[in-house]
């Protein structure tokens, strides 16, 4: 009898609970509306990898179905430039490079940064200490250097030194820097200097000059949209940006579960990688998501200085003529109050 | 624990023990020497192993690299437009079966021949022909064109998965063409491909053992061939290193890489997990600047030699076996005549002294103790036999003794009182014979109606001679005493009887007196008897003075003193024996005539009942416990006068 009362009694504890928090949950009431669940398209700007654990793990764990989104990854490649797909309507939102936004927005409709998951730069020259030890090695040396919007940081920093290395091509490995065929290299920390070294190159060979190190750091991955989607479905934007670093939360507090979750989805795609490097990359990409005690950033936000900084150096650097207003370009959930 | 085993257990035990040690020992010592010989011994056959392959991979890149260099040459110096290039790569594969593909690229940036990259490939047995570069794909940007063209010299490519032919690991051997032997201007980038598949099939079919496997990693330590599929282009030497925080295995990868050759011990690399204690030989294939490495686990080696000591364990085990067995027998041969004594001896000691000893052959230890014990037993034998003998005489001795003892007890009257109805007497006697009966005796009986004889006596000699002189000598007394005549007549008489052919030379002492009731007047006469004592009215007490006569039966014609004396009423006479003066305690003090004297001063006014057992217990108390070593014969007559009440009841004293 009295074992039966105290079960019954669990019981309706739990109900009571479970009824409170549905209650008290921001945003419970809309997640379990009468609505269906607004399906969205997201690609990514390259193969499956760490560097976009928050999406997988979000939509892995339901929190964008929490959201009232039922959101499809879409994984990017050498052959995928995702605003070209955003433009092209196979996507709802896209990941992107704030400065590769920057240098695609004046070429097409306008975008929206809604999101501005990475404000920590990684981007990085690696180059052998033997023949560049300074910055001023440079001169003369052989840099490969990516492409493109990735190049205006680079620039700018050697124009900065006044140093004219002999630039050379960099697109999808290090191997050439590997090989010796150039003395430095563009890379992320979280990715290419990690390959680099499990290449089998001690640290001590390297000598690496971070572009946030110099004042050329630009914030990275920025979920964007089309100016026009952000304009009729505002409440779409928000949501999913929450969702998104809601997911990215959740990395942080179960590292090893994302791991899981992104070993699956590249062993899906046949990314050849391994749990040394994508543990090495989630943990990088999360120390450049949340900010630290040092940091000035806001999770998921972009601030004001951070664009202008950004922007200015493009237009510098001639990537740009001259780049949207603040608050044209960055949608009100990812702005920071000036 | 080893003390309740049998000796014969406890000796084969020991035995096998001692042996078993030895030959682990021995085992222990051969196990290590030919662990290090196998060791050795596969150390060299890994390296053969390693060199043979290494080789046989050389061999097969050679091939590309000299097929590639001629397609190169070929497109430098005929400056092949990209048609001739396309029928030059189909007939390339067409004869060179080791190439899966083969491309001549052109440098975009030369207009003479644009963006065009012809490549032959295979479908199956088909070799098929098509333009890396149509639809504007990027060719130029693959590493397979990067590398040559920067670094301006031929290049084996790190492996990749080629999409185009059915994830197929891939590496390609690339060659820049110059223009005009400019060697600042590239005009085409001349490429093999081979497949890496058949490669790790063929590493995979090496023999080599049980644990043995072989790997080949890049230039990036990255995996190309492993037996498990998982770690092909996913793990480099230096992840597996990571995951396991093992610096060693790090510093291992970069000797590999670097293009050096060597032999390492460590943790395995069957997995990311360490997996036991094993070695690696490892040789870089100098084309592609990859590593071959061939690992083999140590218990491999141990598992071996174990298989080859499997034998020599067995004859180990049975030889033991064999010990055991033998040890066992030989503690038996021991131990049997041991049991066999053993059972005698049980024998022996419930009395059966004549059951027979085992026979003891041989001069061993067990044939000395058999003898010792037989002469034990025969001594044993001989003792219990005197004893037997000793025994028996005792016996007779003791009822020798005691029929003495009895004829003395039933010669003395020893109903008191006497002469229950006569009060002008009193007479009490004891005595209390020694063990071996002493010869004393005492007597009293009425001569006539008026005249008492008091004798006390004590035969030299102890035992049934003694006693029998005792009977003797109180029968001739009595006779005597009925002839008439004073107490020195009758000792006389006696004497000479006693003397004559008395080849014993038995003596006795006497003393006799002869009391006048009706006056108190005394006669007395001693022969060698202890003085008595008399007891007068006042309490003092006298020693009756020494009369001349010596002891009865030593020399016929005697003539024997005579004293008197006067009792008055309640004056009493003490007679004893030296059984009394002579009574010894434990410090051989004996208790004298002066203590006679003593206590009868003290019990003067007893009866004489009273005063002989005063008498004797002061004697008790004075031996403590010491055996009494003669006869204690005492005597005490009161004189009370007043004349006889009863004369008809005069001779009733005799018992």
């Amino acid at each position: 009898m009295r074992r039966l009362a105290l079960g019954a009694l669990a019981v309706l504890a739990v109900a009571v609970a479970a009824l409170a928090a549905v209650a008290l949950w921001p945003g419970a009431h809309e997640a379990r509306g009468a609505e269906q669940p607004r399906p969205v398209r997201l690609v990514l700007h390259w193969r499956p990898q760490a560097q976009f654990a928050g999406y997988y793990v979000a939509a892995e764990k339901g929190i964008y179905a929490f959201h009232g989104l039922d959101v499809t990854v879409v994984p990017g490649g050498p052959d995928t430039d995702s605003l070209k797909e955003l433009r092209a309507g196979r996507a709802d939102f896209a990941l992107a490079f704030l400065s590769g936004a920057l240098s695609a927005n004046g070429q097409g409709a306008p975008l929206v940064d809604v999101c501005q998951v990475v404000n920590r730069s990684n981007l990085m020259l690696v180059a052998w200490k033997s023949t560049v030890a300074k910055r001023a090695d440079f001169a003369g040396s052989r840099v490969t250097l990516w492409g493109m919007s990735f190049r205006a940081a680079c620039d700018a920093f050697f124009s900065a030194a006044d140093v004219g290395p002999i630039l050379l091509p960099q697109f999808y490995t290090v191997n050439l820097f590997l090989r010796g065929g150039a003395d430095a290299c563009s890379a992320m920390e979280y990715n290419e200097y990690h390959t680099i070294l499990m290449a089998g190159v001690d640290e001590d060979e390297l000598k690496v000059f971070p572009m946030r190190d110099y004042g050329l750091g630009f914030p990275e991955d920025g979920v964007y949209t089309l100016a026009s989607t952000q304009a009729e479905s505002p409440e779409l934007c928000a949501d999913f940006a929450a969702a998104t670093m809601e997911g990215w939360k959740y990395c942080q507090g179960h590292p090893e579960e994302a791991l899981d979750i992104v070993m699956r989805k590249t062993a899906e795609a046949h990314v050849p990688t391994n749990r040394v490097h994508q543990r090495w990359m989630l943990d990088h990409m999360l120390v450049s998501i949340f900010p630290g005690d040092q940091d000035t950033w806001q999770a998921g936000k972009l601030a004001p200085v951070d664009y202008g900084r950004t922007r200015a150096i493009m237009i510098g650097e001639q990537q740009i003529e001259a780049g949207p207003p603040y608050e044209r370009f960055v949608a009100p959930e990812a702005r920071v109050a000036p | 624990m080893l003390r309740n085993l049998s000796i014969g257990r406890r000796l084969a035990l020991f035995f096998v023990l001692g042996a078993g040690v030895v030959v682990a020992v021995v085992s222990y010592f051969t196990f290590v020497q030919a662990r290090d010989l196998l060791r050795a011994q596969q150390r060299d056959i890994i390296r053969q192993a390693l060199k043979a392959t290494s080789a046989s991979i050389e061999a097969t890149e050679a091939a590309v690299e000299k097929v590639v260099q001629g397609n190169a040459l070929l497109v430098e110096d005929l400056r092949l437009k990209p048609e001739e290039s396309g029928a030059m790569l189909k007939r390339t594969l067409q004869r060179n079966l080791e190439l899966v593909g083969a491309a001549v690229a052109y440098n975009p940036e030369i207009p003479a021949y644009g963006h065009v990259a012809p490549y032959a490939y295979r479908d199956g047995d088909a070799v098929l022909l098509k333009d890396l570069g149509k639809d504007d794909r990027a060719y130029e940007i693959g590493d397979w064109y990067q590398l040559p063209y920067q670094m301006g010299k031929a290049q084996w490519t790190e492996p990749y998965y080629d999409e185009g032919g059915a994830d197929m690991l891939t590496a390609t051997y690339a060659e820049p063409v110059y223009l005009d032997g400019d060697p600042a201007s590239v005009s085409a980038v001349v490429t093999g491909d081979v497949s890496l598949t058949r490669l790790s099939r063929f590493l995979q079919s090496l023999d080599l053992g049980d644990t043995g496997y072989a790997f080949l990693i890049s230039r990036n330590g990255t995996f190309i061939a492993h037996p498990d599929p998982a770690f092909i282009m996913n793990e480099s030497i230096f992840s597996v290193a990571a995951a396991r925080e093992d610096p060693g295995l790090r510093s291992t990868g970069r000797e590999m890489t670097s293009g050096r050759s060597g032999f390492v011990t460590f943790d395995g690399l069957s997995g990311l997990e360490p997996s036991g204690p094993s070695y690696m030989a490892y040789t870089p294939i100098e084309s592609t600047g990859w590593s071959l490495g061939i690992v083999y686990a140590d218990s491999e080696v141990n598992a071996a030699v174990i298989e080859l000591n499997r034998l020599s364990w067995a004859i180990d085990l049975v030889g033991l076996a064999a010990l055991l067995v033998i040890a066992l027998l030989v503690a038996r041969t021991i131990t049997r005549p041991i049991d066999a004594l053993d059972l005698a001896a049980q024998t022996l000691a419930h009395g059966e002294l004549d059951a027979p000893l085992p026979q003891a052959k041989g001069r061993d230890e067990v044939a000395r103790l058999t003898a010792s014990f037989g002469r034990m037993r025969d001594d044993l034998k001989e003792r219990v036999e005197e004893l037997r003998v000793t025994t028996a005489q005792r016996e007779r001795i003791e009822s020798e003794l005691r029929i003495a003892a009895n004829i003395q007890m039933s010669l003395v009257p020893r109903t008191f009182p006497p002469y229950p109805q006569r009060h002008d007497l009193e007479v009490f006697a004891l005595l209390e014979p020694a063990r071996e009966v002493g010869g004393d005796f005492y007597d009293f009986f009425l001569m006539d109606e008026d005249h008492l004889a008091l004798a006390i006596a004590d035969v030299s000699g102890k035992g049934m001679p003694a006693a029998l002189m005792m009977a003797v000598g109180r029968s001739f007394l009595r006779s005597y005493s009925r002839l008439g005549g004073g107490p020195s007549q009758i000792l006389d008489s006696l004497n000479d009887e006693l003397s004559t052919d008395n080849d014993t030379s038995m003596f006795v002492t006497m003393f006799l007196a002869v009391v006048d009731l009706r006056t108190g007047h005394v006669r007395y006469a001693s022969a060698g008897h202890n003085r008595p004592f008399v007891v007068r009215r006042d309490g003092a007490v006298e020693q009756l003075p020494r009369t001349r006569g010596i002891a009865l039966g030593a020399r016929a014609g005697m003539m024997f003193a005579e004293a008197e004396l006067t009792l008055a009423q309640g004056e009493a006479l003490f007679l004893y024996t030296d059984g009394v003066s002579e009574a010894m305690n434990a410090a051989d003090e004996v208790f004298t005539e002066e203590r006679i004297a003593g206590e009868l001063t003290r019990i003067a006014s007893a009866s004489c009942g009273h005063l002989l057992r005063e008498m004797n217990e002061a004697l008790s108390a004075h031996a403590a416990g010491v055996e009494q070593s003669d006869d204690i014969t005492m005597v005490a007559f009161r004189y009370m006068g007043g004349g006889s009440q009863d004369a008809d009841a005069g001779r009733g004293g005799e018992v």
